[in-house]
């Protein structure tokens, strides 16, 4: 009978010491990959409709980039994209319907004066120096750029926030000759996010780093530039709508300028 | 219907437009007399629309699962899952999905115990 207790004592602490051990296997093996939670199951129905298989969106955090044929992007969103990149390559930009493209100025403005709710409870920033104390990563510098010869027209918080510090912003200046101009900038690796980019549209680069540069226009002459690129912390875009709308190519070797001018020591 | 203007016709029904990087995501728990718990992902001040994507897991303190509630598919510029009248006090995790002019896709995880008043 002591024999007997003996060895069902023996087997439960191997089996507990099994269990510890394959559970603290387990969370290592998830913290040392980065794993991230998945979307449900709703979720990845309601996107397929939408032509984005959730499936396909990449498991671990940091920077992806992935084959349009392998990314999430599927059926006729798919198609579209196919359409834009060559469109975009062959026309130096691409035809979208107005609505799509955003009235940069018309949307700082939407919501001021400061007396409704909204407005009350948006943070807007005229300096560097007082939103500064509401981020968590320094903002890049802009000295001896464009941006750098204008006052700034504002800032605003962006990504996501950790203890009343925001890993991004946004700050716009308004350019003579050249455009209203916004930068975004927000933190991703330290803040534990993950992004997919398409290969194929990765058309440019900025200091070495691939980066998509296009232009949107509109049948009624809407225009917006862009060119984005994700360092290994970062997420940046930066957007213009420019004065001369028509000047395609000029208003996007400026922006690549700008942009392979940014981060210089201040 | 043409070719072209079939495929004008599908990019407007599908297509999303503009900056992902200004986009803010947060969680929220045991808010308002604690029985606000929630996850938003949105982009304001400009309140430009993007695709988004927003679900909210709330497990009650000490406990093991819970519930989740979840904001649809939607280009919009405020996706919001969130419920209230939860008994007990909860830790929220969020999922943020959104998408930039569809070269960009962007995923980001929240975790909260408290009301980040710091934003609504």
């Amino acid at each position: 009978m002591n024999l007997l207790r003996k060895s069902l004592s023996t087997l439960s602490a191997v089996i507990a010491i099994a269990l510890a051990t394959s559970h603290a296997g387990a969370l290592s093996a998830q913290d040392r990959d980065g794993d991230l939670p998945r979307p449900s199951s709703n979720a990845v129905a309601e996107a397929q409709a939408e032509g984005l298989d959730l499936r396909r969106l990449p498991v671990t955090r940091g920077l992806h980039i992935v084959s349009l044929d392998d990314s999430p992007f599927v059926g006729a969103m798919a198609q579209q994209m196919r359409g834009e990149i060559a469109e975009q390559a062959k026309a130096g930009a691409y035809i979208v319907e107005t609505a799509k493209i955003p009235d940069l100025r018309a949307a700082m403005n939407a919501v001021r004066p400061a007396r409704t709710m909204s407005g009350l409870l948006d943070k807007r920033y005229r300096s560097l120096a007082d939103i500064r104390p509401h981020l968590r990563y320094a903002p890049i510098s802009v000295v001896g750029t464009v941006l750098d010869s204008q006052p700034m027209v504002e800032a605003t918080t962006a990504g996501g926030v950790t203890d009343g510090r925001w890993s991004g912003v946004t700050r716009s200046w308004d350019i003579a000759g050249l455009g209203f101009v916004q930068l975004d900038e927000s933190e991703y690796r330290e803040t534990g996010g993950s992004i997919t980019l398409v290969r194929e549209w990765l058309n440019s680069d900025v200091n070495g780093t691939p980066a998509t540069l296009k232009t949107m226009r509109s049948a009624d002459g809407a225009t917006l530039v862009s060119i984005s690129w994700v360092t290994e912390s970062t997420d940046f875009r930066l957007d213009l709508q420019p004065v001369h709308a028509d000047a395609v190519e000029v208003n996007q070797r400026a922006l690549l300028e700008l942009a392979n001018r940014l981060g210089r020591p201040t | 219907m043409s070719i072209r203007k079939y495929v004008l016709a599908l990019a407007a029904a599908t297509a999303c437009t503009d900056a992902s990087a200004g986009i803010s995501w947060l969680s929220r728990a045991n808010c308002v007399a604690g029985v606000v718990n929630e996850s938003v992902t949105y982009d304001r001040p400009a309140l430009t629309s993007h695709y988004m994507y927003t679900e909210s897991d709330h497990v009650g303190l000490g406990s093991f699962g819970g519930h989740m509630v979840s904001a649809p598919w939607d280009v919009t510029w405020r996706s919001y899952a969130g419920d209230l009248g939860d008994a007990e006090r909860n830790t929220v995790r969020g999922l943020h999905i959104f998408g930039d002019d569809m070269a960009h896709l962007t995923t980001h995880y929240t975790s909260a115990t408290d009301c980040n008043l710091t934003e609504w």
